[in-house]
């Protein structure tokens, strides 16, 4: 690896070549909105909220693909800067519906997006697609950031069930043909679920909770296991309220998944809960050398 | 488009003049292709070329100054 330096908001530091703009943002914590960015993912762009002052550029760059030059000088809270990421949020803030969106809408407040500047105009809206018993699929809360694409093609899963049909503002996801999921090539993983920024793609169990209001993140616990299912031993967080699993991922940090997981340790948690198990989840019981006791 | 229509129907305030000029400033800075950069380009002249009191299709619809 070679070092090379550059100026970030008229600091000295130093970079790898080969390292992004956002790379060493973010080793620096220096607070970047990012999107359609994920760092298991190829960046595509999309999103235009990670731009950054590149002096010498005639236009901003994304911190999140442009790699670091020796001797770049990078502004990352110009006046220009904050603009552009502001008009780009107060844009998705008029045409989707931004319920789900808590990185989106807290990148507003920083911003000062109003909502109100782009409003009145043609919205995304349009019915749930609510066809399979896994997932469901709200894309008037889509902003077209491709990582579900990504991450259903060549960056994880290799399935292809999806991409990016239409031009323009009718541009959208779509499994070929619009056909229903269960007709499509979706072998259910989940991993589109699982990059996607603003909770247009959802599980069953949060979707329900959610359209319930009793979706409450705050109350809910994490803890880290290991996926009981297949040898490969995949790293599982689960998302825990009021003593019941409700939503699955995998750490991104994970060596073995690269917060990436299959259709068994996504979905398959519904048995932990189930009555006709011998050793209730509510009333764990542990076995002992005189047969089985009630844990205490 | 539809900030635009309002214009060209005379129907357009400051604000939106504003809105557009902000919108085309962002698209040229933030786009992806030379041709997002550029698109905003006619629309961001013709204002400063043709500000509105002497914008004649503004002027004649009564359109507010920015």
């Amino acid at each position: 690896m070679t070092s090379i330096s550059l100026k970030i908001n008229d600091q000295d530091t130093t970079a790898q070549i080969g390292e992004t703009i956002l790379d060493v943002l973010r080793r620096q914590q220096i607070e970047t909105p990012t999107l359609c960015w994920n760092e298991h993912l190829t960046p595509v762009n999309a999103c235009r909220v990670c731009m950054v002052e590149l002096k010498g550029s005639r236009v901003l760059v994304p911190s999140c693909s442009r790699r670091v030059e020796a001797g770049m000088e990078i502004y990352t809270e110009t006046a220009r800067v904050r603009e552009a990421r502001r008009t780009v949020i107060e844009l998705l803030l008029s045409t989707i519906d931004t319920s789900a969106a808590a990185d989106l809408l807290r990148f507003a407040a920083r911003y000062q997006a109003d909502p109100d500047r782009f409003a009145g105009g043609a919205t995304m809206a349009q019915p749930v697609r609510d066809d399979n018993l896994l997932y469901v699929r709200d894309y008037a809360k889509c902003i077209l950031c491709y990582k579900c694409v990504e991450a259903c093609g060549t960056d994880a899963q290799f399935t292809f069930a999806i991409a990016v049909a239409g031009r323009g503002f009718k541009a959208h996801i779509d499994t070929g043909f619009d056909v229903p999921l269960a007709e499509s090539p979706c072998v259910y993983c989940g991993n589109c679920i699982a990059v996607c920024p603003t909770g247009a793609l959802v599980g069953r169990t949060e979707w329900q909770m959610r359209q319930a209001n009793t979706w409450h993140e705050a109350e809910q616990t994490q803890t880290d296991t290991t996926c009981p299912y297949c040898g490969v031993g995949c790293e599982l967080r689960l998302y825990v309220q009021e003593n019941r699993i409700v939503k699955v991922s995998s750490p991104s940090s994970s060596p073995v998944t690269r917060s990436f997981l299959c259709v068994k340790g996504r979905f398959g948690y519904e048995y932990v809960h189930s009555k006709r198990r011998k050793y209730q989840v509510d009333t764990p019981a542990v076995p002992t050398t005189a047969g089985t006791s009630e844990a205490t | 488009v539809e900030i635009l229509h309002r214009v060209v129907a005379g129907r357009a305030s400051s604000a939106d003049i504003e809105r557009l000029k902000m919108l085309g400033q962002g698209m040229g800075d933030a786009s992806i292709c030379g041709l997002g950069q550029a698109a905003a380009w006619q629309v961001l002249s013709a204002l400063e070329h043709f500000p509105l009191p002497a914008n004649p299709q503004l002027a004649r619809n009564g359109a507010q100054p920015s």
